[in-house]
């Protein structure tokens, strides 16, 4: 081409009229698709001739001039040239690839009588010509094999030799076999050219020969992108989120009155997870115990990835977690609310509800990519690659090499029982999330081949603090802190005339404020409600229409003693009206609802608003950071020891090798004293 | 009536503290708790909380101890009112007065004509200044069992009450003694515009615990061993009154605390043994430790041989008959005490 285009310019406007060019896009001969020169070896003089003459002629040269230079008329130039204007399969002219020699754009058509001779040569084009000559036979046959198999009907799935035969019946019926005529007077009866033409079929139709050859889910990942059309360019720029059931069986133990315990299976465990892509590191998770996802366990996800991570102890074992093992948000301060742009989900109803959609955009500042509105496509693998690999890995490097899993598969069992595995190794939920903070936490902390050899959180330290590196963008905290507020415009209630005081109705409890009371004015009408403190629903924020605050409103009995959120409250209001018991004989729901589900003795699942519940007075444990810190600052005066624990007691041996658990000091007994009676 | 004095031992067994539980063996954490209270009024602190488990002996020691502890420690009559808040969901003003004023024993007061709420308001006020002045205070100390159910009205009354005092100079020191759910109070109370009561009445809180260590154990069996008496003045302790022989040839309870320990180490919950609950740890409710010597006592006096009492395989049957595992294991949740980390 180089030499080629020296000695050649393209005619620009063509001096000649040509139909179907003049005039066109495909006028300008420079758009034309090229030939890889080299590639045609002896031929390639040949080749160029051809070229020079169309160039030459389209410039105007004269029929003697071309014949004299190139051995070519203007009539067989403009054939060339004609050639060269034919659609290509791939959806372009053929451009320069019409002239190389002996290159063929119709399929061979046969035009003589077949036979077949001694060594079963001769019959080139035979299946073509037969399905040619046959009427419709050749249209039944396509659309035969086009046919996609039903969903939920049964049905033959149809392989080649399938079709191969199908054909043998056709042809039989139309006398075929008796006259001796191809493919029986071969010695495979045409199946390797059926196999071909099945074959080649197919491939015109790929979306169709996607569907048949592998499936619903070949035909989706067909639609999806390599990749190129989404580039990621810098960091935060994307983040993959996604949610996982983890292949495994869970049991949390309940006492029973008798003293021993009823194992309850929890059968669903799904991980969220958020994932940036340039660094690859898992910006947060949550492990939710529901049955789907929801929109309250996304939203809860990507409030931990803006929140601060800390590590979590752990009962089986100190060493569990790598050194560096964190989330980045662990790992360094500055990453605490960082904001990413882009949100990339596979269009679950959960991840892309208004609400999800609203915080991402109002609070991260991020765009959420779903199947409706970008590239991706939805329940695709392809369009989330590494939170995808990120979920292999965590099924392969953790939970699958338990015996309590179910596997990838229902192969992944191999006559395992999982149920049994669970109840007998005690292996329970708190366990699984132990188990899953780490294998995430390790995944930053380990070296990743492709970000040359840097562990995830080293590769954010590294691209964040290169010079000329984006400034990080926060999210502001105390919006990510009502990330999980649920509001609610509720109508003002209270009667003059029955001295009922203002109050309203929120989330199945009666709400009433001291500034909410005064204002018989609001009856009636309507006032946003918000339940701002994600885990405490006892509290919630009232303001009128216009903005204006009406401060703090309590919930009534039995709502007002122990903290819950919103999702505890229905859970359990649901519960006891299936029971058919007032919670409001109750006392205190939160307290009777775990009485009841603790003494329960049943078979039943353990109900997930328990396990909520329980989850929320567990965070509520942990907020009371009083001992922590003066064991901190303990250890600190003592010299700086680690890990203090924040037990005051801890296991020593008795000489009978009994262990026995002592305080660390034994307090100064208190002088005698008689006891009391009557 | 002439009774003969077998007579009179075998009609009064019925009556003894030990079968009618109206008894209080003194131990370690009561101890610590009523010190609590006792460095709390010395400090003239506004409000403290003293939360633990049901069972563990927080009621008994304000309801057996804590009057004659604190007056021996103060030596001298203490301005001191214990109240047991009722098991109602709802109080009216009038009605949380008159109890107070009961619960203060107030003359004056008759339940079946209960006074209106202003006049009981003002009657408790003027009682609470009498109580201090005639103990020649310039404090007096409020101490509230079942604290939990006290309602945030309540404590705001009680807060109008608190300034009135101080108004005339005299400070009260009020006690909440309740379960867990204590603990989740302060917090709401903060959240919904209340934070002045918290800073009142939860100024300060401490953990009622079970029984630590063998040697507390120890010190609880020689309260039935020796330091116990019944009939009044006769110097019987509980032991020697169940188990006369025994007492007299020098065998006693807490000679045997480690075994006792060890039966309850044994039979704890299975997650205090494994996982990550074993690093919780191990308290005995007095319950259980009095229910176990309470029917040890009785099989003493049945007739049964001291060391087949003693054995390890007979306490380990008793103790798991007063259901200690499944006691233990439902205190284990989170849920169970907000101020534990949960680790």
């Amino acid at each position: 081409m180089t030499e080629d285009s020296a000695t050649l310019s393209y005619p620009f406007p063509v001096a000649r009229r040509i139909k179907g060019m003049s005039g066109t896009a495909h006028e300008d001969l420079r758009t034309w698709p090229t030939v890889f020169e080299p590639a045609l070896g002896t031929n390639v003089s040949r080749y160029l001739k051809r070229k020079r003459a169309v160039i030459e002629y389209l410039s105007g040269a004269s029929d003697a001039s071309l014949k004299r230079q190139y051995g070519i008329g203007m009539k067989g130039v403009y054939r060339l040239i004609r050639r060269c204007l034919e659609a290509h399969h791939d959806g372009q002219i053929y451009g320069w690839r019409g002239l190389v020699p002996y290159a063929r754009q119709e399929p061979y058509t046969r035009t003589k009588v077949i036979t077949v001779n001694g060594a079963g040569k001769g019959a080139a084009g035979a299946l073509t010509t037969v399905l040619a000559l046959e009427g419709d036979l050749g249209e039944r046959f396509n659309k035969r094999i086009l046919k996609a198999p039903s969903d939920d009907k049964l049905e033959e799935k149809r392989n080649r030799t399938a079709h191969w035969r199908w054909l043998l019946g056709e042809l039989r019926k139309k006398g075929y076999e008796i006259r001796h005529e191809w493919p029986f007077n071969t010695e495979n009866m045409g199946y390797v050219s059926v196999c071909r033409y099945v074959k080649a079929v197919l491939a015109a139709n790929p979306t169709q020969g996607a569907m048949i050859e592998g499936g619903k889910d070949a035909q989706k990942k067909l639609k999806s992108s390599d990749g190129v059309e989404r580039p990621v360019e810098h960091l935060l720029q994307r983040v993959e989120m996604d949610a996982h059931k983890t292949d495994g069986r869970f049991c949390v133990l309940f006492p029973r009155g008798d003293g021993s315990y009823a194992a309850k299976i929890v059968h669903r465990l799904w991980v969220i997870v958020l994932l940036e892509v340039v660094s690859r590191a898992v910006l947060g998770y949550y492990l939710s115990f529901r049955y789907e996802v929801s929109k309250d366990d996304v939203l809860r996800a990507i409030k931990r990835a803006l929140t601060k991570w800390q590590r979590r102890s752990i009962a089986f074992g100190d060493e569990a977690y790598y050194e560096e093992a964190a989330l980045p948000s662990g790992h360094n301060d500055r990453y605490i609310g960082m904001c990413w742009d882009e949100t990339s989900v596979d269009g679950a109803l959960a991840e892309t509800s208004i609400h999800v959609r609203q915080v991402l955009d109002d609070i991260v500042g991020s765009r959420l990519l779903d199947p409706k509105t970008s590239f991706a496509v939805r329940r695709s693998m392809d369009d989330r690659p590494f939170v995808e690999t990120f979920f292999r890995r965590l099924g392969a490097g953790g939970f699958q090499r338990l015996t309590n899993t179910t596997g990838g598969n229902p192969k992944g069992k191999k006559g395992r029982d999982p149920e049994a595995v669970a109840v007998n190794s005690r292996f329970q939920v708190e366990y699984a999330e132990d188990m899953l903070d780490i294998l995430i936490a390790n995944y930053n902390a380990t070296e990743h081949p492709s970000l040359g050899g840097r562990s995830p959180l080293e590769y954010l330290d590294f691209l964040s603090s290169r010079p000329g590196a984006p400034d990080l963008r926060y999210a502001d905290s105390s919006e990510v802190q009502r990330i999980l507020s649920y509001r609610k415009l509720c109508t003002v209630l209270g009667n003059l005339a029955i001295g009922r005081r203002p109050y309203v109705n929120f989330a199945g409890a009666s709400h009433h404020g001291d500034a909410l009371q005064q204002r018989f004015d609001l009856v009636g009408k309507k006032i946003w409600v918000e339940n701002h403190i994600e885990y405490d629903a006892r509290v919630a924020l009232a303001y009128t229409v216009e903005g204006e605050s009406l401060g703090v409103l309590r919930a009534a009995p039995p709502w007002h003693k122990t903290p819950h959120s919103l999702e505890v409250r229905s859970g359990i209001t649901a519960f006891f009206r299936r029971k058919r018991i007032s919670t409001l004989a109750l006392g205190d729901a939160i307290q009777a609802f775990h009485r009841y589900c603790e003494e329960y003795q049943g078979k039943l699942p353990v109900h997930p608003a328990y396990l909520e519940s329980l989850r929320v007075l567990a965070m509520y444990a942990e907020a009371d950071v009083g001992a922590s810190v003066l064991d901190a600052a303990l250890a600190e005066a003592e010299g700086g020891a680690e890990q203090p624990s924040t037990d005051s007691a801890k296991r020593t041996k008795e000489p009978s090798g009994q262990p026995l658990l002592v305080p660390d000091q034994v307090p100064n007994l208190p002088s005698r004293r008689k006891a009391a009676t009557k | 009536m002439g009774a003969t004095r077998q007579h009179s031992l075998a009609t009064s067994a019925d009556d003894h503290p030990i079968v009618t539980q109206e008894y209080a063996v003194y131990t370690p954490p009561m101890d610590a708790m009523i010190g609590t209270i006792g460095n709390w009024i010395d400090q003239r602190v506004t409000g403290g909380y003293i939360y633990g488990p049901s069972r563990f002996g927080k009621s008994r020691t304000v309801k057996w101890f804590i009057r004659t502890e604190l007056e021996a420690r103060f030596k001298e009559k203490l301005p001191l009112i214990v109240w047991i808040r009722k098991d109602t969901q709802v109080m009216g003003e009038a009605e949380f007065w008159n109890m107070l004023l009961l619960a203060a024993k107030f003359e004056f007061i008759d339940p079946l004509k209960p006074k209106k709420k202003s006049v009981a308001r003002f009657l408790f006020s003027e009682h609470l200044q009498t109580l201090a002045r005639s103990s020649r205070r310039n404090y007096v100390v409020l101490i509230i069992d079942e604290a939990q159910r006290v309602s945030t009205n309540e404590l705001t009354w009680l807060m109008g009450v608190q300034n009135e005092l101080d108004d005339q100079g005299i400070r009260m020191t009020t006690v909440q003694v309740g379960s867990h759910v204590l603990g989740y109070v302060p917090d709401y109370l903060a959240r919904t515009g209340y934070a002045h009561v918290t800073a009142r009445f939860f100024a300060q809180d401490a953990a009622f615990h079970g029984i630590r260590s063998v040697d507390e154990l120890k010190y609880v069996l020689n309260g039935y061993d020796i330091d116990s008496e019944w009939p009044k003045e006769s110097g019987i302790s509980f032991l020697k009154f169940f188990a006369p022989e025994a007492f007299t040839v020098g065998r006693r309870l807490s000679n045997h605390a480690s075994n006792f320990w060890e039966a309850f180490w044994e039979l704890r919950p299975p997650e205090l043994k494994e996982g990550k609950r074993a690093r919780i740890p191990f308290e005995l409710p007095m319950m259980h430790v009095a229910v176990a010597v309470e029917s040890i006592l009785k099989d003493l006096a049945a007739g049964k041989d001291w060391d087949s009492v003693m054995e390890k395989r007979y306490l380990l049957n008793t103790i798991a008959r007063s259901k200690f595992t499944d006691f233990l294991r439902r205190l284990l949740p989170p849920v169970l005490d907000p101020h534990k980390k949960s680790s």
